[in-house]
Order: C-alpha cells, then structure tokens, then sequence
C-alpha cells in the first residue's frame, strides 16, 4: 500500500475474563479508504473496533499486548484525557443500534450540539445551527424540526442516520462502523451505505467498516481484513479476496454463501466450531476445521506478506483458492 | 403436476388497536390483508419482505397459531381455520413452524432428548411408549445430532445445534409442511449453510413441503422453487424462482433485488439508486396501490385506484398498474 496509514493496529491482545478474544489482529487503515474487518460471531472483529475507541477497560477487559497508532500515536499508551479528547475530533464510532449511542432523555439536536460546544467552544445557538447542518447532511428531512425531537420518535434508519450524524458532526479522520446496517431492512440497508459512501467521498474520512455479511463488504470495502478466532488470518483488496482467497478460512467463508450458480446444489459448510479462546493453543486456531491441515499447522503460522499489501496466516496459502 | 398440499384464499389477518384506560379501538393493524397462495407437495415456496410486510403473522395463521380475520386456510384438504379443539390438534400436526430462535420454544430445563420427546408424550398415538426412545435417537440423527448431543441443555448448544433440536421437535409429528419462519437469519454464514443444506437434504428424504419466509434473498434464491413478495400484507409478485429474480415485473421487487448487496465486488457501482423512505405503518397503509408514496414510476391512478393482479407469464402475477 503506498498510501500512508492513518490508523495502524498491530499484534493487538485483549482479554474478556479469562477468554483471549482477540489474539494478535494487525492491520492497518488508509486515509479516506474503507477497510473491512470481516468475521463471524466471536471472531474478535467488535472487541477490535471496541478496544481501538477505548471502550474495553478492566475490570470487565484488559489490552495485554500490542499498539493502536493513529496518525502514529499510540492510543493504547496515551493518558485517557488526551484519548477523550480524540475521541469524536479525530476518531469516532457508529454502532449498530443507534439507540445505544443516544441518551433517551435529550433531544437529538441538543446532544449533537453538545459535541460542538464541547470541542468547538460554540455557542448555543451556534452548536444548534451546526447540529441542524449536520442532520441536513445525513439527509434528514426537515432536520430543522427533527432536531428538537427524541431517539425514540425516529425510525430505525433515520436513527441510524442520527447515528452517522454523531460519529461525523466534527469531521473525524476515521469512523469505525460497527455492524451499521444489521438490524435495518434491505431497501433501507442500502440507503445507509450508500450514504455512509457519500460522507466518506466528501470529507476523505477512512471508514473501518465491521461486517459479517460478505454482500457489504463486495459493495462498500477497498480492502478486507478477514478475522478469525482474535487474529486477522487474510488481508487483501476486496477484489482479490472474492476472485482468489488465500486462506482457507476465507474459502470456506466464499463458499458457504448462496449464490446463483450452486442452487440445487449443497452449500459448502465449516466443518467443527470454532475454537474455546480461553484454552491456550499454539497451533493455527482453525487447523481442527481446515481441509489444508499439515503437521506444521500445530504451530501457529506467520503472517506470510504476498505483496502489495497482501498477506495470510496460513503455512499452505500456495494451494488455497486454486479449485 | 403434483398435488396441492396447502391453499390460502383471501387471507386477513387485522389487530384492533386499543388505546387508554377503556381500552377503546383506535385503528386497526392490517398486517396480512389478503393473500392468497398455493404449495404443492415436495415444493419451497419463498416468502419475502421487509419488516412489518406480514410475513410472520401469515406463518402463524398457515400453522394455526394465529386465527384469521378472514380467509381460509386449506390444509391436506381440510379447512384449517374452521377446525377446533381435538379437530385442530390432530390437523395442525401435519403442519409445524420452525422459528428464528429456537431458544424461545425450547425449555431452558429440559436436555434435548426431553424436548423432541416431549410431541410423543402430548400425543401418545404417535408412537407407541416402547419406541419412543428409539424414534428420539432416529429424529436428532436425522438432523445431524449425536448421542452425545441428547442429554445436554439449549444453553450448551450452539445457535446451529438448537436449530436442529427445533427441526427434529418439529419432524417428530410427521409433518408434510414446515413453515419456516426466517430459520437462519440470526446464524453465522457458516452455520446457515448447514442449516439449509440439512433443509434441502429433508425435503428429499421425507418429501417435505416448504414454506420458507426469510429477508434474505440469497437463501430464499437458493431454496425456492416459487416466491411470493410482500409489502405491506399483500402480495405485490408471484411466480416461479427463475421469473420472480431474473424477470421482476413488480417496483418493488425490482428495488429488493437492487438494494440487496451482491457478494461480487465486480458488480459494485451499477446498482440503482436505492429506494426512498421506508415502509409505512400498518395502521395506515396509503391509498390505491400501498406501494406508490416509495415507487419511482408512480402514475396518478396508483394513488386512488388498487391494482389488478395480472399474469404476466405462466404462474406469474403481479400486482402493478404498470405490469403487463
């Protein structure tokens, strides 16, 4: 990647209790791109995004390895005041229910308002005329009115919009988009995208967009992380990961989605489940349910670099996504 | 042609509304408000639409979980909807519904073994006391579930595993149709596909009926060999699998198909724009055709005037102005 990264995870451990959620994830975020971290329940890919905007803390997790660099400051090292005051400016965050981002008992115009008064030093009627601006943007209708309304009168895409106007209010450097459109309908699934698209074309923001559903990540993604049990097993453009996997994980992923060449035909399937993370293992986590399993798979392979920014943890990538 | 294993004709399904102290009727939910479908023997038909389009409600009344307003329901010849007391019980047998989260109609107390017993014991003829246990062992194998599974409890399972245990409850009372509620829509990728598969692999086996309701076009896509569309408690499209995806003639199914992202990066870019606004609220449908405040091609009659169902091709009605 020649672009220069503005946010960089790197060999990244974070422990829930006594379970080791994420294991050594790295990847790393250019500007104004979209990187997406790719995997299924308790791959680590929400835990990852949580730990980067510092919500994970003891007593309920612990980061024990690892740095978050954004614009090549460490997050992880940083005294949480100068964190918060990143947070919202620099980095923000929306999440899947937007309700769970919005204080039920403030209208949405005032706590978007806050945000400028807070950082901005404006005054209330200034915070309230860029509150509404920013409502404009997300394409609220009639955002003037709407501002002084509560969470609970929008419906769930315009609270996603409400959501998306929070995270982008002082123009942040990256947005991490937690399962934005999971709980939403199609119609307004595609909505969402296409205007979390469009902010990101304007302000040059770099989003990392944590999906599971491999239609998003085809449709919105420059370039896939893909996660499995707490570590990033495949990094690739989108294009490369959908013609051609490099890890097996990542192939069986591909396969066992319906498409409309295999109708009538037996989806492929992830044989086993995934790995207990709170029992310790050497070897690659997904050797017990990969059909490219060697002797050498009991130690847990490097990250291989392909090239052009390219790379999989996997000691037999050569004969993956060959078929 | 095969024979007819389910009917529904003119289906309605309306909740009052009630409001304040005396409980007073202030409107009326149309959730389902006149559909009318079709499932032979050993077919999938797909039912799709967003939230609120009245699919679930019409997966309760095909079961005789829900009481229709009006309508009927035919099952195996029998009227499903007139039926009552042991009538019913004995009817509503040969019809199951499998949920979106089995954990709900699952006893958290109970192994699993107990729980796909539990049928033979509401109802003893099914299988004499003797073989139950040998039947219990057949049905969790069927649906690919071990010894080793039958004693553990729904909180020891996997999301995947529990669905099973509700297919294999489902299949102890010999049914001929499952109605499936969105059966994998809260399962990861990997777990879905072995519950479709386990679906399709069923249907061979014991030449099962589907009536399979999901969001998710990819599955439906894949399992179906017939769709209806829904939006708002009707049906807008019906027809064959290769019509209803490579020849939509309804609005909005075109705008499902082009809202729906493709997992093929190549295809990013020439999608349509997305469809505006979202669905409206069942309490108050609009007027004329309930699709037109969204539809890009809205002509003034859609407004005032409900459209006629037309068949556009053998099997496939739309309900469109346009169509045809």
């Amino acid at each position: 990647m020649p672009e220069s990264p503005v946010l960089t995870v790197s060999d990244l451990h974070v422990r829930l209790g006594s379970t080791h959620v994420v294991n050594g994830a790295g990847f790393s975020l250019a500007a104004g791109r979209t990187l997406a971290l790719l995997g299924e329940s308790g791959s680590g890919k929400s835990v990852t995004a949580r730990t980067i905007m510092g919500l994970i803390r003891p007593p309920h997790g612990r980061v024990t390895a690892g740095t978050v660099l954004l614009h090549g400051q460490d997050l992880l090292a940083m005294p949480e005041e100068r964190r918060r005051a990143l947070r919202s400016t620099t980095i923000s965050m929306v999440f899947q229910d937007a309700l769970s981002a919005l204080n039920p008992v403030l209208s949405v115009g005032y706590q978007i308002a806050e945000l400028f008064r807070a950082h901005r030093g404006m005054s209330r009627a200034e915070a309230r005329r860029a509150a509404v601006d920013v409502l404009g943007q997300v394409r609220i209708p009639a955002a003037a009115r709407r501002a002084g309304d509560y969470p609970h009168q929008f419906s769930g895409g315009m609270r996603q919009r409400v959501g998306i106007a929070l995270a982008i209010a002082l123009r942040p450097d990256v947005i991490i988009a937690d399962e934005p459109t999971t709980a939403l309908d199609v119609t307004v699934q595609a909505q969402i995208l296409r205007l979390l698209g469009d902010i990101q074309r304007e302000h040059g923001t770099a989003l990392l967009l944590i999906t599971h559903d491999m239609g998003v990540v085809a449709d919105m993604a420059d370039r896939v992380a893909v996660m499995y049990a707490g570590r990033v097993v495949e990094q690739a453009t989108a294009a490369e990961v959908f013609a051609r996997p490099r890890h097996p994980y990542s192939e069986a992923l591909l396969g066992a989605i319906p498409r409309p060449h295999l109708r009538g035909r037996e989806l492929a399937v992830i044989s086993g489940a995934p790995p207990d993370l709170s029992v310790p293992d050497e070897g690659c986590r997904f050797r017990t349910r990969c059909r490219y399993r060697i002797e050498d798979c009991e130690r847990n392979p490097p990250e291989h670099d392909l090239g052009g920014g390219r790379s999989t943890a996997c000691h037999e990538w050569e004969k993956v996504g060959s078929a | 042609m095969s024979r007819t294993v389910l009917r529904v004709t003119d289906l309605v399904k309306h909740f009052p509304m009630r409001k304040g102290p005396l409980r007073r009727t202030v409107g009326v939910l149309k959730a389902v408000d006149g559909v009318s479908l079709e499932l032979r023997a050993g077919e999938t038909l797909g039912v799709v639409g967003e939230s609120g389009c009245g699919k679930s409600t019409l997966a309760r009344m095909l079961t005789a979980h829900e009481r229709p307003t009006s309508g009927e329901v035919d099952l195996l010849g029998r009227p499903l909807h007139k039926l009552r007391g042991a009538e019913l019980r004995r009817a509503r047998r040969r019809v199951q519904l499998i949920f979106q989260d089995p954990s709900g109609s699952l006893n958290p107390r109970m192994t699993v073994a107990a729980s796909v017993r539990e049928p033979f014991d509401v109802n003893p003829d099914l299988a004499p006391r003797g073989e139950r246990d040998r039947r219990v062992r057949e049905l969790l194998e069927l649906v690919g579930l071990g010894p080793g599974h039958a004693g553990r409890y729904p909180h020891q399972l996997s999301g995947g595993q529990r669905q099973r245990v509700g297919i294999a409850r489902a299949l102890a009372l010999r049914p001929e149709v499952l109605v499936c509620d969105e059966p994998v829509s809260a399962l990861d990728v990997s777990v879905q596909a072995q519950i479709v598969n386990l679906l399709e692999r069923l249907r061979a086996e014991l030449g099962l009926a589907y009536v399979f309701i999901a969001h998710d076009l990819g599955v439906v896509s894949h399992l179906a060999d017939r769709v209806a569309v829904m939006y708002l408690g009707r049906v807008v499209e019906t027809g064959p699998q290769e019509r209803v995806y490579g020849h939509a003639a309804h609005p909005y199914t075109q705008a499902l198909h082009a809202a729906a992202p493709l997992p093929d990066p190549a295809l990013r870019g020439d999608r349509e724009a997305p469809l505006e606004g979202e669905p409206p609220s069942p309490l108050d449908p609009p007027g004329g055709c309930s699709f037109h405040p969204r539809c890009p091609l809205a002509r003034d009659t859609c407004a005032t005037v409900p459209p006629p169902q037309v068949e556009v091709a053998p099997g496939h009605q739309v309900s469109c102005h346009l169509a045809g």
